[in-house]
């Protein structure tokens, strides 16, 4: 969906057009599930808190400025919910480690063609090792690698996002990144 | 303001220094990487399940009478449940002017006989009754 597309969803989707918020929702709905699931590190409860940030989608979305970005407004309503969700579980220093059903009953991630499984193994580990570095993070440098490295958001959407400067966005993306590589050195070592 | 123009230049040559804007290979093996962490299985009717939880949540009270089939019917419900809730506030306010009432009464009459002396206070009433 274009921006285009976009706009003019979002606009009948602030009329109450029930069609417009299917689509709304079936656009964003893999990337907020992606998103709140490396935050919070577990599987458990990604689906309820999806669910949880499309309804304040939807009951906020009569106060939604077009002008601010879309996906930047859509992500901070899913680090609120985020938020409450650590402060009611305690969870937020906690390191888990990724399960491995993950990659067991999905393979969408790994879009190699080439039937080679050996090279699918060592893609397999190197993103294991990738998740498992993401997860060690500090909260506020996951959070903008996640949305910068995974969802692909811009510096300013992510400055509104997170309520952050510029400058603060990009130099802790910068520790986030090189902290990853860090940690990542390290579990090779392993 | 000249201090902070000064720390910001020296941050950004800090910045430019250390590569920020220009990843290593590292980094940019861990960028190209990290697109894939975005997808994650959605389950089936996510969208429909989210839409009716919504619908649901934001009834408003009004949507509760739809079970009264016409309007005139509503109107009548919504001015009995009124009446009712006057009926049962009727006798306790009646209750409190009765008690205003008589408390004033009370003090009316006593400081008639003890030249304007006001028995506001449990003390005033003890120093009445004993000089009395």
């Amino acid at each position: 969906m274009n921006q285009e597309q976009l706009e003019s969803v979002i606009q009948l989707a602030q009329q109450g057009d029930q069609k417009a918020l299917g689509e709304l929702i079936d656009t964003f709905a893999e990337s907020v599930h992606g998103f709140i699931y490396h935050i919070i590190g577990r599987r458990n409860d990604v689906e309820d808190l999806a669910q949880d940030t499309f309804i304040k989608m939807i009951s906020g979305l009569k106060y939604y400025q077009p002008k601010a970005p879309f996906r930047a407004w859509l992500f901070r309503i899913t680090l609120n919910v985020c938020r409450d969700y650590m402060r009611k579980k305690k969870v937020r220093n906690i390191v888990s480690f990724i399960t491995q059903d993950y990659y067991e009953e999905e393979d969408i991630i790994i879009t190699d063609s080439s039937p080679n499984p050996e090279k699918e193994m060592i893609i397999k580990d190197s993103m294991e090792q990738l998740e498992k570095a993401v997860q060690q993070l500090p909260y506020p440098l996951k959070t903008v690698f996640l949305l910068r490295d995974v969802q692909e958001l811009s510096y300013e959407e992510i400055a509104e996002t997170l309520n952050w400067q510029l400058g603060t966005v990009k130099s802790r993306l910068f520790r986030a990144r090189n902290e990853i590589a860090q940690l990542l050195n390290t579990l090779k070592e392993k | 303001m000249k201090r902070f123009v000064k720390k910001m230049f020296a941050n950004y040559d800090r910045m430019n220094k250390e590569n920020i804007t220009t990843p290593n290979k590292q980094t940019a093996e861990i960028i190209e990487q990290a697109k894939a962490l975005r997808d994650y299985p959605v389950s089936p009717f996510f969208t429909q399940r989210v839409l009716a939880n919504a619908k649901a949540m934001n009834r408003e009270v009004w949507d509760y009478m739809n079970f009264i089939p016409q309007s005139k019917m509503r109107l009548a419900m919504i001015t009995l449940v009124l009446l009712i809730v006057t009926v049962i506030n009727i006798p306790v306010n009646d209750q409190d002017t009765a008690q205003a009432q008589s408390s004033s009464d009370f003090q009316y009459i006593v400081s008639g006989e003890t030249s304007n002396m006001n028995l506001d206070t449990n003390d005033k009433v003890l120093q009445f009754a004993l000089s009395n």
